[in-house]
């Protein structure tokens, strides 16, 4: 049986990168599988949600783009995916990609393409109700009223358009990790796994309740400030590693702490980067490799 | 459907001038009108509508910033106290739509962002600032942790930066918990990017007078000294008698319990003298006697309802008999007068009046509820409201007024805490019957639910209801006491209850208005919440 394949661009402002995108379009051009090719999957479900009647019928799909929770989620809310139909969602990325690819059959089918041309930006949460468990937080928490609860008791996303850009608050708050912003850059709030249950918890909560305030926010701070210390020295360390190097080890030794592979010089030499311009790159607006901290979100 | 599209519905009228300038000429403009007006903090929300309003008459072009007219009342409200509270008691606030959206690298914890103040938004140099000074810096998003601080109740002051939204949030609750607080706007209502008037921050950051506000009553430093005069050694000293029946009462007061009654007592005479932790032996006896009072009143009322259980142990009458535990109630009452006689306070009589009268109108409230027991008809709404305010307002009354007549507080205010404790003590015992209903099922059966709010307010709108209750009960059919719960009609009964909560909860706070001791009326709205909490 042949699968429908679908494809979301992130376009919107989003944040998976173009070339995986492309590459993936033009292996399966090249075996001749047809595909469908979403701009913004965010964007479509909200503006114009009947745009994407084939993905919510087909019987057996695979769905590319971001987060596989993500865009599981966001297509199960529309409530319009027809019930017990096998779709499955992987990340454009996904290792195992190549060999899903071959597994399919090829068809002559030419490329489809769904369009997103509203300048409105899809920002809004997306509830994982496999993780949801009601308590209401996000409700109260957003300032905006996002969300609102329908008479079954279940919280729902009813105001989409209110969130405010680039907000990723409730999630952070949601002790399920249940809200996902499919176009943040964290995980598990873009829809990454994370450990599934609770967020982390230390204590801090309780005991500014049960202990006297000024003395856990001055602990709080001061811990803190010698994680910043620590994170400084072992940046030190790094840098003087690096100069002691030779240079064929060098690059050995660039490769393996900073995991950035954009060709700018700011690795090299991470106090004057006014100059950088990977920043400005089209492929990725949050690059922090300026940092040097190897950030989950460098480039 | 489950992802819908509707418009922004927030609502408008929270203008804010984008320039300093004109910031600091509304600010002015309020500092004078506060000259002409004595503003008494905390103000209750309608002081500061009302406020805003006459400043909007005076001055027509204000109209468009109403919001931002009552975060400047109210902030004028506090300034004079949380300029005498050293800044390392205070806490700063700051929004997380201050840091810079898309390039912040700092990471969270649950109370929020955890600044590396890299620089490139304008957190970094309002943190320095606030650390030089020795501000306590929370950088939250959204409200949560601000809730959590306000509602901890051990806040001393909070400084605090937001959108006007987030205070019409947070607003109710510093108003419930009389925090000292003065808050700034932000510019822009975007939640990114945000911007903050650095001129007016920095007033208020900066703002320091040089004496030291002492009105902060901290009510758990009480409960610790409190906790001390009721070890079993002490009580023995003051009773002053080995005796089998003595040690039984002794017992019995050093039980558990709140001990809400003699802390309220020191806080107010504190908040009232200024003087904190210093308690004499007059003090220590006066303290002791309302407890006394307070623990023959649950011994009687055991009895009287039949209670097997009072702190999850088995209640006096249970451990011994009947008459035992009467006596023991009794006991304890002679020995609540002799600790007043013997306390050697300036104003003995005025104290014996106050608790005389408390015991009377306890016994009146009581013996109404107990005579209509006996008679069976369904009591009004009037009858109840009259059995809560003679039955559980003299308590607290007694309690205040001690307080109060110690530290040699005038008439006025003794009128205004008789007044508050009127209000108190119904929303107390109204809290107290809604518990009930709040369970799963009806503890104690039928007595429990009778002679209450819900079950009146039930019986006046449905009768056939109320009427199928009894029945149902008093032919044993125990399912009764889960369903009941679970009527709609039930259910709305307890809405109208909890509606008039909120009633008498205002009451008791519209009676301090008066006040113009700042710190007795800070405490007499911290405490309201604390013995009757919830969201109303």
């Amino acid at each position: 049986m042949s699968k429908q394949i679908f494809i979301c661009g992130c376009e919107k402002d989003g944040k998976i990168e173009k070339e995986s995108v492309q590459k993936l379009m033009s292996t399966l051009e090249e075996k001749n599988i047809a595909y469908t090719y979403i701009e913004d999957m965010c964007g479509t479900i909200l503006k114009n949600p009947d745009d994407l009647e084939s993905l919510y019928n087909a019987k057996d799909a695979i769905v590319f783009g971001c987060q596989a929770r993500a865009m599981k989620h966001l297509v199960d809310n529309s409530g319009r995916k027809t019930e017990g139909n096998g779709t499955e969602y992987h990340h454009v990325d996904d290792d195992g990609q190549e060999e899903l690819i071959s597994a399919l059959e090829s068809n002559t089918g030419k490329p489809l393409k769904i369009k997103y041309s509203d300048s409105w930006k899809p920002w809004y949460p997306v509830i994982d109700y496999d993780r949801c468990n009601g308590c209401r937080k996000c409700l109260n928490f957003c300032l905006f009223s996002v969300y609102s609860v329908e008479d079954d008791g279940t919280v729902v996303v009813s105001a989409s358009a209110n969130c405010k850009d680039m907000c990723p608050a409730c999630a952070r708050v949601c002790p399920q990790n249940a809200i996902i912003f499919p176009k943040h850059a964290e995980s598990p709030i873009d829809g990454g796994e994370g450990d599934g249950t609770q967020n982390e918890k230390t204590d801090i909560l309780e005991q500014i309740q049960n202990e006297d305030v000024y003395s856990v926010l001055s602990a709080r701070r001061k811990n803190f400030q010698v994680s910043l210390l620590k994170k400084d020295q072992f940046k030190m360390a790094e840098e003087e590693r690096r100069a002691c190097c030779s240079g064929a080890d060098k690059k050995e030794e660039e490769k393996k702490t900073e995991k950035c592979d954009c060709d700018c010089n700011c690795k090299d030499d991470p106090e004057s980067t006014d100059d950088c311009g990977c920043k400005d790159g089209d492929s990725n607006s949050s690059c922090a490799c300026k940092d040097g901290n190897s950030k989950s979100s460098c480039c | 459907m489950i992802l819908k599209n509707k418009q922004p519905n927030i609502s408008f009228g929270n203008d804010l001038p984008q320039h300093p300038e004109k910031l600091k000429q509304i600010r002015d403009l309020i500092r004078d009108y506060a000259a002409e007006c004595e503003l008494i903090p905390p103000l209750q929300e309608e002081e500061v509508i009302f406020h805003s309003g006459e400043l909007i008459r005076k001055h027509p072009e204000l109209f468009l910033y109403q919001k931002l007219l009552a975060v400047m009342i109210n902030n004028y409200a506090w300034s004079h106290i949380v300029a005498g509270i050293p800044f390392n008691r205070r806490i700063l606030l700051l929004p997380k739509c201050i840091s810079h959206s898309t390039q912040c690298p700092a990471k969270y914890d649950e109370l929020g962002l955890l600044c590396e103040q890299c620089g490139r938004c304008d957190l970094a140099e309002i943190i320095s600032q606030a650390d030089e000074l020795g501000y306590h810096t929370i950088v939250t998003e959204g409200t949560t942790s601000a809730s959590l601080l306000l509602s901890s109740g051990k806040v001393e002051c909070v400084i605090g930066v937001g959108c006007l939204h987030s205070f019409e949030r947070s607003f109710p609750l510093a108003v419930k918990e009389a925090v000292p607080s003065l808050a700034i706007p932000l510019y822009n209502n975007d939640c990114k990017d945000s911007k903050v008037d650095k001129i007016w921050l920095d007033e208020v950051l900066s703002m320091r007078s040089e004496a030291n506000w002492k009105g902060w009553i901290n009510l758990d430093s009480i409960k610790y000294q409190v906790k001390d005069w009721f070890a079993t050694a002490q009580l023995k000293t003051l009773f002053g008698q080995d005796d089998d029946t003595v040690n039984i009462a002794i017992r019995w007061m050093n039980t558990d319990g709140k001990r809400w009654r003699p802390i309220i007592m020191l806080a107010v005479y504190d908040a009232l003298t200024g003087k904190s932790g210093e308690y004499d032996d007059t003090i220590q006896k006066l303290a002791v006697s309302i407890e006394c009072f307070h623990k023959a009143s649950l011994v009687h009322d055991d009895i009287a309802d039949e209670d097997d259980e009072r702190y999850g142990k088995p209640t006096l009458h249970k451990e011994y008999d009947i008459p035992v535990a009467i006596n023991v109630g009794d006991l304890l009452l002679g020995y609540g007068y002799q600790m007043i006689a013997e306390s050697e306070a300036k104003h003995i009589r005025k104290l014996l009046k106050v608790a005389s009268y408390g015991h009377r109108d306890l016994s009146l409230g009581q013996g109404e509820e107990l005579l209509w027991r006996n008679n069976g008809k369904l009591l009004t709404q009037e009858e109840i409201l009259r059995i809560f305010s003679n039955k559980t307002s003299p308590a607290f009354e007694v309690a205040l007024q001690f307080g109060a007549i110690l530290a040699d507080a005038d008439e006025n205010i003794l009128n205004i805490i008789s007044e508050y404790s009127n209000a108190l003590g119904i929303a107390y015992q109204i809290n107290d019957d809604l518990d009930d209903f709040r369970q799963t099922s009806i503890v104690s059966g039928f007595n429990t639910i009778q002679p209450s709010l819900v079950s009146t307010l039930l019986n006046q709108k449905h009768p056939q209801k109320m009427q199928e209750c009894f029945d149902r009960t008093q032919n044993g059919d125990e399912s009764i006491n889960t369903e009941f719960l679970q009527w709609k009609e039930t259910k709305q009964a307890m809405k109208e209850a909890e509606e008039m909560l909120y009633i008498y909860k205002r009451n008791a706070l519209k009676a301090l208005r008066p006040l113009n001791n700042p710190t007795l009326k800070i405490l007499l709205t911290r405490l309201l919440n604390r013995i009757v909490p919830g969201n109303s």
